[in-house]
């Protein structure tokens, strides 16, 4: 009789739960997360239309340095939003590099200025260091900087990277930002968008899609 | 009680292929994707490199950017198959619980 009731409620329980357990291995579909990616993508494809549409001695960073750092907001909130998420591994390092990305392109293009136009020789002298920092060699990582320092202290190859560095530096703060750079970053982000995006649809479930 | 254990564990595994053969054309098609896209955009790159657009430095810097890029494709492809994986244990399990729930119905 006992063992009947208990029968009873356990297929009561069974009835009434739609599936036993379900493994979840990736993070939950976030459309919040889907429409920050779009938004966001969106305002940078904008970013690059307005560029690409100035004459390439008229694409000036100090000009465009407020809509880079508006862009840089929306995407280290998007590397946040996906932070805050469980099993989101994969996403966040997406985002992660979308953000590297994004500070390199914003990096080199504030290396691209002519230094004719900077009338504070500190200002000049600030942004060469600057320029040199992040151009340095992956190998001399570390060095560049010591180098910078205490040229006479550091290995003669670094010595040398500095040497060739500052020379290219200085070539380069002549130009702006060419047509055909601008270009492939924009190709570039935006394949990053995409992928960030069907990561994101990916996690839909079947009746979510519905 | 009706429940074959034998019987369960060969739909289980039959719930997980159906989804592995289902899902596996969308995670090609993805990886194809990728593959397309690189290839224009390494295009883009060697073509601006020939015609002098840009210099060597420039395009080692493209060059550099076009892994990361290449990365947070894989990473997508990671994400789906880490998907799949989670639909074809769940569609295991759901075949598991309603071969109980049966076994328990009759018993009942």
């Amino acid at each position: 009789m006992m063992k009947g009731k208990v029968l009873a409620i356990l297929w009561l329980i069974l009835m009434v739960m739609p599936s036993g357990c379900s493994v979840r291995l990736v993070s939950q579909y976030d459309a919040d997360t889907e429409k920050a990616i779009v938004d966001t993508a969106k305002k940078t494809d904008l970013f690059y239309g307005k560029v690409l549409e100035l004459p390439q001695d008229q694409r000036h960073y100090a000009s465009l340095s407020d809509q880079y750092v508006s862009i840089e907001t929306d995407i280290r909130s998007l590397v946040l939003r996906n932070e805050a998420r469980r099993l989101n591994a994969e996403s966040i390092e997406q985002s992660k590099i979308l953000l590297n990305l994004w500070l390199g392109i914003k990096n080199d293009h504030r290396c691209r200025q002519d230094m004719a136009k900077l009338k504070d020789d500190n200002d000049r002298k600030e942004l060469t260091a600057f320029c040199i920092k992040w151009q340095q060699d992956d190998n001399c990582t570390g060095f560049i900087d010591e180098c910078y320092k205490t040229v006479d202290a550091c290995r003669e190859d670094c010595k040398n990277a500095v040497k060739l560095k500052w020379s290219k530096t200085e070539e380069r703060l002549k130009d702006t930002y060419k047509t055909a750079l601008a270009r492939i970053d924009r190709a570039q982000l935006k394949n990053v968008f995409f992928y960030m995006l069907i990561g994101e649809k990916l996690k839909q479930d079947s009746a979510e899609k519905k | 009680m009706d429940f074959d254990i034998n019987k369960t564990l060969e739909d289980m595994l039959a719930a997980a292929t159906k989804v592995f053969t289902g899902k596996w054309p969308e995670i090609e098609g993805i990886v194809k994707t990728i593959m397309q896209n690189e290839k224009e955009t390494l295009l883009m790159i060697a073509e601006a490199r020939l015609n002098g657009e840009i210099d060597d430095d420039e395009m080692k810097g493209r060059l550099k950017q076009e892994k990361k890029v290449f990365k947070a494709g894989l990473l997508a492809v990671e994400i789906a198959g880490k998907k799949m994986a989670q639909d074809a244990i769940n569609a295991a399990l759901d075949v598991f619980w309603k071969a109980v729930k049966t076994a328990l119905v009759t018993v009942l």
